[in-house]
């Protein structure tokens, strides 16, 4: 605090200087903030200030979720060793069951691959998957997000696919240095290209926002597209590996006045309540040679070309 | 049975506006905020989301009643920002509806605290919505769905923890105006 002489200061004392009026701030204020909605929205040029922020405020971050974390602990401490043995046994029979397929799997893939070497078909690599965690859901009640971490090695990227046991959750929207956003496939106009299981037929899945069903748009009103048909994933847009499950479809409607069906698709994965994820990377442009016999076909291709 | 009554003690009675207590600290108005941000964080889905009270904007709108030299507009801004970034979406939009809630205090505060504090709930109530709704606003521009309008609940629940709030952010300065 200065200290005040008898005489009058010349100027007045700090307590009368409030600076710019409260309106002034507040014009300014809302400027600035309509900018950066602007330059958010249109550029994406301020990630890096994001991700800068984030990484700073991750520790707070990590120590809100300490309690969540403590009380998912105390319960599986407190849980009953039946409930566990019951649990163990289930898994169990899901394992016998998933080697099994697993096994057929291996079979047919192998029968896959000399069918595609005999066609000569480009063939294509088995996808990495990474798994992690999710951290925590996305908190904005407008936008569908979740984030999962991501620890040192994993080298997530924009775009890849999220899949839980279940099927597609979504994709990675940012990557954070110990954070990864992920999309879902609920998320408004977020598109999936997907194709039926029982006919191929392929279509785009659209997210219709949070509380409705993602749809298949742009389906022929005569298409064959039944109630509970598999949806998967189609691959054609060079983002999602193919046949990831994506749901089933839950309604069909036609009506004569429109040329499309109205087509919606339940998502089978657990969009609320996943844990455990794994992360696909891309599939890759051009597929690598898994063999090296296959060169020896390459001459041959190219003279026919 | 007797009412539930807190101890006849000056430490559990909240200030009159005629009443001079002497400043809180900065460190606890850092502190509180930083708390109240860290509070928001707290990993909740679904219903308990949209129930929960955003602490940050009241921890923030009390400073800019009873602070209004040292949290303003500006401060507001930038806890806005922060909300921002780790919510992950449009980069502005808290900012913006902070900001205005800054101006709002800055402007209220002489009257509110001359309300007792539920009609000071009622105040904050009004404020809140009208955050919520800048948000909502600028959402439905950017091109967002609309969202279940349960998420408006989240300032009712936080009108409703405002006279607890008030009570527990003035106890430090009570405290320490009934020791000198």
């Amino acid at each position: 605090m200065p200290t005040h002489s008898t005489s009058l200061p010349a100027e007045p004392p700090p307590f009368f200087k409030r600076g710019p009026s409260p309106l002034a701030r507040l014009t300014f204020f809302g400027v600035a903030s309509l900018t950066l909605m602007f330059i958010d929205a249109r550029f994406r040029t301020l990630e890096t200030v994001r991700m800068a922020i984030a990484t700073v405020i991750y520790p707070v971050q990590q120590a809100a979720l300490v309690p969540g974390v403590l009380a998912r602990d105390m319960a599986e401490f407190f849980q009953s060793r039946t409930a566990l043995r019951q649990e163990n046994a289930a898994l169990k029979a899901e394992l016998l069951d998933a080697e099994q397929a697993r096994q057929a799997l291996t079979a047919a893939q192998l029968e896959r691959e000399r069918l595609q070497k005999l066609l000569q078909i480009a063939q294509t690599g088995a996808t990495r998957a990474q798994a992690t965690r999710v951290a925590y859901v996305g908190r904005d009640p407008f936008s569908q997000k979740l984030f999962i971490e991501r620890s040192g090695g994993q080298s997530f990227e924009p775009g890849s696919a999220v899949v839980d046991e279940a099927g597609l959750l979504g994709q990675v929207t940012r990557v954070h240095p110990l954070l990864a956003e992920v999309t879902m496939l609920t998320e408004k106009d977020f598109a999936v290209p997907v194709k039926i299981e029982r006919t191929g037929g392929r279509a785009l899945l659209y997210g219709r926002g949070p509380g409705k069903l993602p749809e298949l748009r742009y389906v022929a009103s005569n298409a064959d597209v039944r109630e509970g048909d598999v949806v998967l994933t189609s691959a054609i847009d060079g983002l999602y590996p193919g046949n990831v499950r994506v749901g089933r479809i839950g309604s069909v409607q036609r009506d004569a006045e429109s040329a499309f069906a109205r087509v919606e698709c339940v998502p089978s994965a657990n969009l609320s309540g996943a844990e455990r994820v794994l992360v696909l990377d891309k599939p890759a442009a051009l597929p690598a040679r898994p063999n090296p016999d296959d060169t020896a076909a390459e001459p041959v291709r190219r003279k026919r070309r | 049975m007797s009412r539930f009554h807190l101890p006849d003690s000056p430490l559990f009675r909240i200030a009159k506006p005629e009443d001079i207590l002497l400043a809180p600290k900065p460190w606890f108005v850092a502190l509180t905020l930083a708390l109240a941000f860290t509070v928001n964080l707290l990993p909740l889905s679904g219903i308990a989301l949209a129930l929960r009270p955003d602490f940050f904007a009241l921890v923030l709108l009390y400073w800019a009643i009873h602070q209004p030299r040292w949290v303003g507009i500006g401060v507001a801004w930038c806890c806005g920002l922060l909300t921002d970034v780790v919510e992950a979406n449009l980069f502005g939009q808290h900012a913006l509806a902070y900001a205005i809630l800054g101006f709002a205090a800055g402007y209220f505060h002489r009257r509110v605290l001359r309300f007792p504090l539920w009609q000071q709930a009622l105040h904050v109530l009004g404020l809140l919505l009208v955050a919520q709704i800048v948000v909502l606003v600028l959402r439905l521009m950017s091109g967002a769905g609309m969202p279940n309008v349960i998420f408006l609940l989240s300032s009712f629940a936080s009108a409703l923890i405002w006279p607890l709030i008030s009570a527990l952010l003035q106890w430090p300065q009570r405290v320490r105006s009934l020791l000198d």
